[in-house]
């Protein structure tokens, strides 16, 4: 595995294979998305409790569920980078702590919309709710550590020493605010023996789950790309690559 | 010099440092202070309302007043270049940290707990229940104080570290925060509140443990 992967630690090659992953992998997420949304938002059933106002799960669940996907992934490549000295991979977490950040954004925010007609309240102080909402503060930690150094170098190694230190802290911070309190629902799609969600209403959830993960790579793709190419911008091959 | 002697020499010298500098000492608990006579004067004086506030307020402002000292823990054995002789001299630099934790603990964290007890006079809040809260605010002191040791040795070298701190720290202190009310709502029910207090002090333990070893590679990192 390490003789196919080691050509890709040489940015020119990173660079290359990351603007391809964003080709291939953006118009597929758009179009998926954009699928996923049509089916649950057009086609999918209403449901019987909750009315048309229950179809913002398109949205709100992909991004919940990856606003926490991107912060173990942001933890792991953060973990590689310190323990192998990969430059690129601290670039990459770098690269992920925006977009994991407007992914909770977004999650907590149409969680508040979905909230105002459900539970008659835009935000309560819930374990769910708490805990996406300190998550957001640690994405936003990580970025704000990365921009206090005037040297990105030392920016990028201090934001994955901080990525480390949340990914260990992020399930303690969860199960502490579960125990303390707890109104949202509970899981309708994890539960692999019967889903307590019609299928009709899955499919396109899955759908959406499925590209924004896409989505999420391809955004990455791009952001990693550009940060390559800032830090790399005396060598020579950006420079050719800029003529 | 043997590590032993060397982690008492080091816990040695900061004490001796800190007796020529006495008035630092002393400001984080000054604003310890301003900060509990803050609530009274916005809640009003009513005395059942700040007796069940107390055990939170105490919280609060001792996360707030070690946010006014954590970014001294290493700024200025950072600047004269101290810092980068321990850690040239070859000693492990979870060593130098724990040391460095432990010393910071005692002259900062352990006056601030302590001045906790004006919660009594101050809130009218009960003396059986100030007992819980010290013993939350031991532990919950220590977990402070390894976290914020990461921390300040990451924003040791920046210009601009000073609002980034308060971001870095306060989201990880948040289970303890939970735990220590906890054990508050507990004790002030008359139910058993040790559990809560045990979690807590398994957090600051586990804490002491790794964050040592996260605050040398951030110091490694900013001396170069």
């Amino acid at each position: 595995m390490f003789k196919w992967l080691h050509p890709y630690a040489k940015p020119e090659k990173a660079y290359l294979l990351s603007l391809s992953v964003f080709k291939y992998l953006m118009p597929l997420s758009i179009i998926g998305l954009f699928a996923g949304c049509l089916w649950g938002l057009m086609f999918a059933p209403a449901d019987y409790q909750q009315g048309d106002s229950f179809r913002i799960i398109y949205i709100h669940v992909p991004t919940a569920i990856w606003s926490m996907g991107v912060y173990m992934s942001m933890g792991i490549a953060g973990f590689c980078a310190l323990v192998w000295q990969i430059r690129l991979m601290e670039l990459s977490v770098i690269a992920m702590a925006p977009i994991g950040a407007v992914f909770t954004a977004v999650a907590l925010f149409t969680g508040a919309l979905w909230g105002k007609p459900m539970w008659g309240t835009w935000w309560v102080w819930d374990a769910r709710l708490t805990s996406e909402l300190i998550l957001l503060f640690l994405y936003l930690g990580v970025f704000a550590l990365f921009h206090s150094f005037d040297d990105k170098r030392y920016g990028a190694k201090a934001a994955c020493i901080l990525a480390v230190i949340g990914m260990v802290n992020v399930p303690i911070i969860h199960y502490s605010v579960e125990w303390w309190n707890t109104l949202h629902q509970g899981a309708s799609i994890t539960k692999f023996d019967k889903p307590s969600i019609a299928g009709e209403m899955l499919w396109p959830l899955l759908v959406n789950i499925f590209s924004l993960m896409l989505f999420f790579i391809a955004l990455t793709a791009y952001r990693f790309s550009t940060e390559v190419l800032r830090n790399e911008s005396h060598r020579k091959w950006v420079l050719e690559l800029t003529k | 010099m043997s590590y032993s002697h060397f982690f008492y020499q080091m816990i040695k010298r900061d004490f001796q440092l800190a007796k020529t500098q006495k008035h630092e000492l002393g400001l984080p608990i000054l604003f310890f202070i301003l900060v509990l006579i803050l609530f009274p004067i916005a809640l009003g004086p009513e005395a059942g309302l700040l007796a069940r506030l107390a055990p939170s307020i105490g919280w609060i402002a001792v996360i707030l007043a070690t946010l006014i000292a954590l970014p001294r823990m290493f700024a200025e054995d950072y600047e004269n270049g101290w810092l980068e002789q321990l850690f040239l001299s070859g000693y492990p630099g979870g060593l130098i940290v724990t040391a460095r934790v432990i010393s910071f603990w005692f002259l900062y964290c352990l006056p601030l707990v302590l001045s906790s007890f004006l919660l009594v006079p101050f809130f009218s809040f009960e003396l059986k229940l100030w007992w819980v809260l010290l013993q939350t605010l031991l532990c919950g002191s220590i977990l402070m104080t390894c976290l914020g040791s990461v921390a300040s040795a990451l924003l040791v070298s920046s210009r601009k570290g000073s609002g980034v701190m308060a971001l870095l720290i306060v989201p990880l202190l948040i289970p303890a925060l939970i735990f220590a009310s906890a054990a508050q709502d507990a004790a002030s029910l008359s139910l058993p509140y040790t559990s809560p207090i045990l979690i807590l002090f398994a957090l600051a333990v586990f804490a002491l443990t790794v964050a040592p070893l996260a605050t040398a590679q951030a110091l490694k990192l900013n001396l170069g």
